[in-house]
């Protein structure tokens, strides 16, 4: 039932009047969510941009919960990248000593390799996902929406209850 | 920018602060009781545990920490613990406490609920310490050696076989006429005086003195009957003689070598003293060699030490090391160029101190009172200095200094934790006057003394410079009491042993790389036990031998006469032929050397005789010749 009902919010969200760009900015701050071992500090900054900025909630937590499962295969990846940037890159150091020295920043914990190193992926990700996501949601409003909407599984979707108060409240 | 959603974020943020404000004890507590459970291995319960945002304090209150080796006592307990973080270096992360007061602490309170945790706790905290490099098993072996040591005591259990030999000796048993040496040997010498009598009889016999005698008397005879009338006579006179001389020396040949067989004879018989001289020899053998079955043997106690004291020192040991493994883990040495890394979730923290700044964690001063013992506490005073998380970067050693008297009783402890520089070096140092020595832990059993008056003073350093381990303890115990007498005989014995024993000195050590250990435990009770074994067995054994001793006399009494019989008739025998035989022959040499003489006399004799007949005749002759004028040139 729980995917059933993801599934169906997704095609709700497709279906809405929400911008592409407002969704697609969702799909890529959940990249942000889903990858990053947030600290508090961390997560509140994400969360308040996320709030300020026009970007989807729902879009951005079902990418988050997406990338959540994909965090678990990109981890060790992470800590690879983030021990190459803390380490190895003697360059850096003066940087990372003064970031970890300054006020709340430690409290970021991003000078642990694994948050470094996701931190950075999903920014690497971040745009790519966006312009993706924008694209796939202006195809499928253009070109998939009818067809879906004629779908079966639509049809008795749209039948249940949840669909129907959304209907009205639409 | 949607700024409506302004509010509604700034007010969701602020209640989940709040939240975690409110719930910030309840979280530190569960924090604290689930660490100190990891560390300790046993339950450690929270009184309460307070903090305050006006001045950033925390204040705890009855901490427990239960013993993991005895469940219904406490390791420790702390009555009240207060310190504040400072607010700026928060900001950055930093835990900077300056000062912390620990008040109240009490060791080895009881506990009305059992301490040990849950099975299922442990196996998790186990698995967890495993993951993180905590455990301890670094020693085990040590552990496994200890209490195999402990649980035979070999020495002890060798009293019972000595108490069973002793009360299964028989003298009958023990001294067996066949077995006897002597006796044998007493045989031999008896047929060795047969031999030799026959030996020196032969001997007489090959001399051949009979014909030799025969000759001389034969010779004796014709000189006997001679008779000097005439030249003629002279003449065979002379042969006679001849033939007496001829003899004679033959007799003084045989007599000089009866002479020298004579002399051999009493070398070989040898004296009475002697031979009496010898017989005793065989007799103490024989003593010796029976006695020696009867000897205690060789007591070795070297295991009693280790037995007692071992298993408890290696515990000590074990868990100063294990602390100072957790101080090495938490509070790193390094290189100062070398990067701080740290296993964190599931990456690595990587720590960028700046020099002149704070490290991220560091208590200055903690402040500590309380007292050591239950019966008659012994409370003490001392503080500790800085503890923190980067040594490499504040450049000092941790520091421990505890001291407390009371009356007798004085207790020191003094540590230095220096990990500011890449090869760690940690010591522990205690001295502790007064202890009452059943708090020691030792282990307790029926062939060991009661400790319950006792009292200790320990000494003991716990060294590790780099990987190399260095640990030392003398500890005396002061009136070690036997226990109440016991119906059992061996342990009766063991209580003798122990009774009276002023004094225990134990000086244990433990030597070496962490992965090569040497441990040695050594101590005055062996030297002790050895004594008062051989004191205990050694009059029994003694009356042994006094039996041992007159049993062989009386065995071998009859065959030492025997041989003494044997001896002396012999020796007298031969000696007595060959006296007998020495006489004659002298006799022999004497007869002829007189008859020799005799003879010559008479020629002697008979000569001059002539010789004047011979001048009388020529006298004669001659005045009828020359008348009247010879007998005037004679008278002239």
């Amino acid at each position: 039932m729980f995917w059933l009902k993801i599934i169906q919010k997704i095609i709700r969200l497709l279906h809405s009047e929400i911008s592409p760009s407002e969704i697609a900015a969702g799909v890529a701050f959940g990249v942000i969510l889903g990858l990053v071992p947030l600290s508090l500090v961390l997560g509140i900054f994400v969360f308040l941009l996320i709030f300020l900025l026009k970007v989807n909630i729902g879009a951005a937590l079902f990418s988050a919960l997406l990338f959540k499962l994909v965090a678990y295969f990109a981890d060790p990846l992470a800590d690879i990248f983030g021990y190459a940037l803390l380490v190895d890159a003697r360059l850096l150091a003066p940087f990372w000593s003064y970031l970890y020295n300054l006020p709340i920043v430690p409290f970021t914990r991003f000078n642990n390799t694994v948050v470094l190193g996701s931190i950075l992926i999903s920014i690497i990700l971040f745009v790519p996902v966006y312009l993706l996501a924008k694209k796939f949601i202006i195809y499928y409003r253009t070109n998939l929406k009818t067809k879906v909407e004629k779908l079966k599984i639509v049809k008795v979707l749209k039948l249940t209850k949840i669909y129907g108060i959304y209907d009205k409240l639409k | 920018m949607r700024w409506k959603f302004l509010l509604p974020a700034l007010a969701i943020i602020f209640l989940i602060t709040l939240f975690n404000i409110l719930l910030l004890d309840i979280l530190l507590k569960k924090s604290l009781v689930a660490s100190g459970e990891m560390i300790f291995g046993a339950k450690v319960d929270v009184g309460s545990l307070k903090t305050k945002f006006r001045n950033l304090s925390v204040g705890i209150s009855n901490l427990q920490v239960a013993d993991k080796n005895d469940p219904w006592k406490n390791l420790f307990e702390i009555s009240d613990i207060r310190f504040a973080v400072k607010p700026v270096p928060l900001l950055s992360k930093k835990f900077i406490i300056e000062e912390m007061s620990v008040e109240g602490i009490k060791t080895g309170t009881p506990r009305k609920t059992s301490g040990a945790l849950a099975p299922k706790k442990v196996v998790q905290i186990e698995k967890k310490k495993k993951k993180q490099g905590l455990t301890s098993e670094l020693y085990g072996k040590l552990k496994k050696k200890a209490e195999s040591e402990i649980a035979s005591l070999p020495a002890l259990s060798k009293i019972k076989s000595y108490e069973k030999e002793i009360k299964e000796i028989s003298i009958d048993k023990v001294v067996k006429f066949d077995e006897l040496g002597s006796v044998k040997e007493m045989d031999a010498l008896k047929e060795s005086y047969s031999q030799k009598y026959s030996h020196y009889e032969t001997k007489l016999s090959d001399l051949k003195l009979s014909p030799q005698l025969a000759a001389a008397e034969s010779a004796l005879q014709m000189a006997r009957q001679i008779k000097i009338q005439d030249a003629k006579d002279i003449e065979n006179a002379k042969q006679v003689i001849n033939e007496l001389n001829r003899s004679k020396q033959e007799l003084e040949k045989s007599y000089l070598e009866i002479m020298q067989i004579s002399d051999s004879i009493s070398v070989d018989f040898g004296s009475e003293k002697n031979l009496l001289g010898r017989l005793n020899e065989l007799k103490e053998k024989d003593y010796r060699a029976f006695a020696d079955k009867l000897k205690l043997p060789p007591v070795s106690f070297g295991n009693i030490s280790e037995a007692i004291f071992g298993r408890v020192w290696i515990e000590r040991v074990n868990n100063v090391m294990y602390y100072i493994h957790l101080a090495r883990k938490y509070m790193p040495a390094r290189k100062k160029e070398e990067k701080v890394v740290r296993k964190r979730l599931r990456g690595t923290d990587v720590i960028f101190p700046k020099k002149g700044t704070s490290p991220d964690f560091l208590i200055k001063k903690i402040s500590l009172s309380g007292a050591f013992g239950q019966e008659e506490p012994l409370g003490f005073i001392g503080e500790v200095t800085d503890i923190t998380s980067e040594p490499v970067l504040l450049g000092r050693p941790m520091l421990v200094d505890i001291k407390g008297y009371k009356g007798k009783k004085k207790i020191e402890i003094s540590a230095k934790l220096d990990h500011t520089q890449s090869t760690p070096y940690d010591s522990l140092n205690i001295s502790y006057i007064g202890l009452e020595s059943k708090s020691l832990g030792l282990p307790s059993s029926d062939y060991l003394p009661s400790f319950e008056k006792s009292n200790s003073r320990i000494s003991a350093k716990f060294v590790k410079d780099g990987d190399i381990i260095d640990c030392g303890l003398n500890l005396t115990m002061d009136e070690v009491s036997a226990r109440a007498p016991e119906d059992d005989e061996v342990k009766e014995i063991v209580k003798n042993l122990w009774s009276g024993m002023d004094a225990i000195n134990i000086d244990a050590r433990v030597l070496g790389p962490s992965d090569n250990l040497k441990v040695s435990v050594n101590s005055n009770i062996e030297k002790i036990f050895s004594k008062r074994l051989k004191a205990l067995f050694g009059e029994k054994i003694a009356e042994f031998h006094k039996k041992i001793r007159a049993e062989i006399v009386r065995l071998t009494n009859e065959k030492k006469n025997e041989v003494m019989k044997e001896f002396n008739s012999k020796k007298e025998s031969v000696q007595k032929q060959y006296i007998d035989k020495q006489k004659e022959v002298r006799s022999r040499i004497d007869e002829s050397k007189a008859k020799v003489e005799e003879i010559e006399n008479r020629i002697k004799e008979y000569v001059e005789i002539e010789k004047k007949k011979a001048e009388e005749e020529l006298k004669k002759k001659i005045g009828e010749k020359l008348p009247g004028k010879l007998p005037e040139v004679f008278r002239k």
